[in-house]
């Protein structure tokens, strides 16, 4: 326990500062904005990392409380080995994206106002978008239900803003669709929590090996409980069945969004699951855990199929992060040290990955004046190598090939989900087999597939023109955001041997 | 005192009217009911300082001993409802200075607003039940007069209709007056509430006549604060009064309405009797009301509907009669008041600059109106209870009890039809700020400082309440310890000097 709130601290810097940014976004230059905003970013990101490696997080580090109330409990904010790895990865992303989206949206807004469009300001852009991660941040480090469930409508509010007032095609309509959805999701979720929390008489997660929250539910209601729960996590987390609005609100949202709603937003529903629905739930998530295998490798291979399918790059990698929730999901639904570890890492690798993969498609998108469409691409390499070579380190994250993060996570996921199913008998065995292997390829085969559509082969004639320059230090900004992946892949016990304690010694696994 | 300032202020304004047309000093008919309502504002607040909301101070008019004469009692209850309306009325008058500028007889306008005002006072401060229907009939005589203020023919029918249903509702308020005078012998709400509590511990053998009594009662004050089906009025009147008037209802007379309704009905008869008529009347009333509200085409229709559908959740919350739901309830219509009157002073606004507040004709005029665009948006959201907003606070309490009093189900229902508001309030927000900007609307400003400000206080409450919610719950307390435990406010009115 601190004596300070300093995650408080760090996440309510961004969050309550970016109240200004309309207020310099006419006079000052995007580009200053953006460095406000990195540096607001960088505060969260700072202390989080400086915690993780002092080893500071192994115990957990806990916020004094500071909001108490007699039905709900106290809030606080918690960062340990369970946590880390999300924080981290959000904190990454969102100080990374923020310097990308100046030039970008710089671009958008000026290209809006050429269709007659009237968006506003870049910073307004800058505040939803600075308040949006910071929401992010808040959610995944919070102690008790409600404010999770606060976090998660706050980060749910600027995104839909960001879509609707900055997205492409038919935004407005786009915007509606992921607002119901998720917000049906949430509200789902705030059933069960209430439900369960009006049993317990306390919303605390903090302490919860002393709570036994199930008790006062009876015979039938925690398996109605944990359901509620986990379908209205899935709903944010776009597994299969209640998936519809992800590849539009991903692929039509502002690209740099695009970056942060993709890997970040949506993953976090992995560590609710673990976090509330497992934590509290354990007999009952058990019970539901081989369900949820299977729903798992079914979003994995229907992720992976649509994603080939697709001729939009933005869309594209909507699908590719379907698929890539399924291995997240496999691997906390195994419910084995191994799995629950690679499933946790991969919310980094995809952070990282698909955020790097986002960025290029927008920088092709400025580069090649609007183009998304992959049948009109070809032979880009020739033209933008560095972007070419930055989107291969994005899909070898996404694949699971060294030198990148994605390996160890990958593992993880599968060396758990053998785990489990060694225990389960011989068909669950073959069948998790082959859907593994399935679910693996399709990965790597949209990857390569793209990455050889778009940029090998013969340059199509319509875009012999140059490139659009000026654009050279956005390639710096994604790659720093690679390296940071191939980093985290030479030193991953940072995470990976915290968490593993934790799992021991919280779950007894 | 409180009621005496806006009641003779009232009277004065005419004569002030006069003397300001003699004199030549156009604004300052404005500032005296701006006066006259800060001063009861004041007053109010005095009360709440000096007796911290938890004492119950008693005004004994002409000196009469308290089951004899006729009392004023200020309580938790009363100044909960007092503080809102003297607020809200303050701001009104504020936004009334530019709004209603260009129209003829002010003098006339200023006046009913001072009576609707003092009316409201009285009926959340009296503590006898005949006077409580005085001041209700002063206060629903006011409003209809308010609601054809313009002399339109719209404004008229709205105000006919709202002239027969709210007439129909005092008179059956009145009956049932009667009948328990009838039983009882006496007209003071604490000694019935005394003598009620004697009949009431006898168990299934409730007279029918008091049965008829209590329908009387939630029939009648259901009329006026428009829970479905009694609702048919509301959305005319809503519509075609002017919008600093539709603020005034939205956010004064119908939380008064709901007010007596908890008064009576739990002071009087008791939560056991009331509780699931409440919650009957709550859901249906929720559930229509926002259905309703999806398929407006018109701004202060979708606000009116809206506004039914919020009662039900008012309703909902007090129904269940656990401290939690009646927390919630309250609170509930602590904040229904902010962001309701902001919506409608918001409606206003584009009306006063646009003309219209038809939802196909708006578009696009976000920029050219940013702070409204902003206000409205926080009232939207506050309603469709999304944290940081106040509304979310209140609403998750409301849930909260539901389930811990055992209606999960219909916390389930709840928590959809907020689905349901979240989506028309989203709607009628893009409706008419995003979008390009027609030619028609090329030179659209801003809404003048005066009609802004109340926005702005009332939008910085939504915030407020919603970020720090033991504020608004501390509010609320002392009312929901009445409501809870009349018995005390009994004892204090009969026997405490």
């Amino acid at each position: 326990m601190l004596d300070f709130p300093i995650l408080l601290i760090s996440v309510l810097i961004p969050l309550v500062l970016s109240i200004l940014f309309p207020f310099l976004g006419n006079k000052s230059k995007p580009k200053r904005l953006a460095i406000i905003s990195f540096i607001l970013l960088l505060v969260p990101l700072a202390v989080i990392t400086f915690f993780s490696l002092n080893g500071m997080m192994r115990e957990g580090v806990v916020d004094p409380s500071f909001f108490t109330h007699q039905f709900v409990g106290s809030f606080s904010m918690l960062l340990d080995p369970l946590s880390a790895p999300f924080v981290f990865g959000i904190a990454l992303v969102t100080a990374i994206v923020a310097l990308f989206s100046a030039p970008y949206m710089e671009h958008r807004i000026k290209e809006m106002k050429h269709e007659g469009l009237a968006p506003p300001s870049i910073g307004t852009y800058y505040m939803l978008y600075t308040m949006f991660s910071a929401a992010m941040l808040g959610l995944v480090m919070s102690t008790n239900l409600i404010e999770f469930y606060i976090f998660l409508e706050l980060s749910l509010i600027p995104s839909f803003f960001l879509i609707i007032w900055y997205g492409y095609g038919n935004r407005t309509r786009i915007a509606i669709m992921y607002l119901l959805w998720t917000h049906i999701g949430g509200l789902l979720f705030l059933l069960g929590i209430l439900t369960l929390g009006s049993s317990a008489g306390t919303f605390d997660i903090l302490n919860m090996q002393t709570l036994t929250f199930n008790l006062g539910l009876g015979q039938a209601l925690p398996i109605v409980v944990v359901l509620m729960i986990t379908i209205g996590l899935f709903v944010k987390m776009a597994v299969f069945g209640v998936h519809i609005w992800l590849p539009y609100a991903h692929a039509e949202a502002p690209t740099p969004v695009s970056a942060l709603l993709s890997p970040a937003l949506i993953g976090i529903s992995g560590y609710a699951l673990i976090r509330i629905s497992y934590t509290l739930f354990p007999i009952q998530f058990q019970e539901i855990s081989i369900v949820l295998m299977g729903l798992a490798l079914l979003t994995m291979i229907y992720g992976g199929l649509m994603a080939l399918a697709q001729d939009d790059f933005k869309r594209l990698l909507a699908y590719s992060s379907i698929s890539q929730m399924g291995y997240i999901l496999l691997g906390i639904s195994t419910l084995t040290t191994n799995g629950v570890t690679g499933g946790v890492l991969h919310f980094t690798t995809h952070a990282i990955g698909k955020s790097v993969l986002f960025m290029v498609a927008g920088t092709l998108i400025f580069q090649f004046r609007g183009l998304r469409s992959i049948s009109k691409m070809g032979g880009l390499a020739s033209k933008v190598p560095i972007t070419a070579a930055l989107a291969l380190i994005g899909f070898l994250f996404l694949v699971g090939i060294p030198p990148t993060l994605g390996l160890w996570s990958k593992l993880y996921i599968i060396v758990g989900t053998f785990d489990r199913a060694l225990t389960m008998g011989g068909i669950a065995l073959s069948l998790i087999s082959i859907g593994l292997i399935i679910g693996a390829s399709m990965t790597a085969a949209y990857a390569f597939f793209t990455l050889k559509k778009i940029f090998l082969g013969k340059l199509p004639s319509g875009l012999k023109k140059e490139p659009v320059r000026g654009w050279s230090n956005l390639t710096v900004i994604i790659a720093v955001m690679g390296i940071s992946g191939v980093i985290l892949f030479l030193y991953p016990a940072v995470f990976i041997d915290p968490l593993k304690d934790f799992l021991g010694t919280t779950f007894g696994w | 005192m409180a009621i005496i300032v806006p009641l003779a202020g009232a009277f004065l304004a005419p004569l002030v009217d006069i003397l300001v047309k003699r004199t030549n000093h156009p604004r300052a008919l404005d500032y005296f009911a701006l006066a006259v309502t800060v001063g009861s504002l004041l007053l109010v607040v005095n009360i709440v300082m000096s007796t911290g909301g938890n004492d119950i101070i008693i005004y004994r008019l002409g000196g009469w001993v308290s089951p004899l004469g006729i009392n004023l009692v200020v309580d938790g209850l009363g100044l909960l409802i007092g503080i809102i309306v003297a607020g809200i009325s303050t701001l009104v008058v504020i936004y009334s200075i530019v709004f209603m500028k260009d129209e003829g007889g002010l003098g006339q306008y200023y006046t009913l607003m001072l009576l609707l005002t003092a009316g409201m006072l009285g009926v959340a401060l009296t503590g006898d039940l005949f006077n409580l229907y005085v001041f209700f009939e002063i206060m629903s005589i006011s409003s209809y007069a308010l609601v054809a203020f313009r002399r339109s023919k719209i404004s008229i029918e709205g105000s006919v209709k709202y002239l027969i249903v709210g007439s129909l509702g005092t008179t059956f308020i009145l009956i049932g007056i009667a009948l328990l005078y009838g039983i009882t012998g006496t007209l003071n709400i604490a000694d019935l509430a005394g003598k009620m509590a004697v009949v009431n511990t006898i168990p299934a053998s409730t007279p029918l006549i008091l049965i008829i009594a209590l329908t009387l009662f939630v029939v009648g004050f259901g009329m006026k604060i428009g829970m479905i089906p009694f609702h048919a009025w509301l959305p005319d009147a809503y519509q075609s009064a002017p919008s600093p008037i539709s603020a005034i209802m939205a956010g004064g007379t119908a939380i008064v309405g709901v007010g007596v309704l908890l008064r009576v009905g739990y002071l009087i008869f008791g939560a056991p009797m009331v509780g699931p008529l409440l919650i009957g009347f709550g859901v249906v009333t929720m559930v229509l009301g926002a259905l309703m509200a999806l398929v407006q085409r018109d701004l202060k229709r979708l606000l009116a509907y809206s506004g039914i559908s919020q009662m039900g959740y008012i309703l909902f919350g007090v129904g269940m009669g656990t401290a939690l739901g009646i927390t919630g309830g309250l609170f509930h219509m602590l904040n229904n008041a902010i962001y309701k009157s902001l919506l409608f002073l918001a409606a206003g606004a584009i009306i006063y600059r646009v003309g219209t507040s038809r939802l196909d004709e708006l578009g696009g005029i976000g920029r050219k109106m940013p702070i409204t665009a902003g206000v409205f948006m926080v009232g939207a959201l506050a309603l469709a209870g999304m944290p940081p907003f106040n509304g979310f606070a209140s609403k998750l309490t409301i849930f909260l009890a539901g389930i811990d009093a055992g209606y999960s189900i219909l916390s389930g229902v709840a928590a959809i039809i907020s689905a349901v508001t979240l989506t028309y309030m989203i709607r009628a927000f893009i409706a008419i700020f995003l979008g390009p900007t027609t030619r028609r609307f090329a030179k659209v400003k801003e809404a003048p400082g005066a009609m802004i400000f109340p926005m702005i206080v009332l939008a910085a409450f939504c915030i407020l309440l919603g970020v720090l919610p033991q504020l608004g719950f501390d509010a609320v307390e002392p009312a929901q310890m009445i409501l809870i435990n009349p018995s005390n406010y009994v004892k204090e009115v009969l026997l405490g000097v």
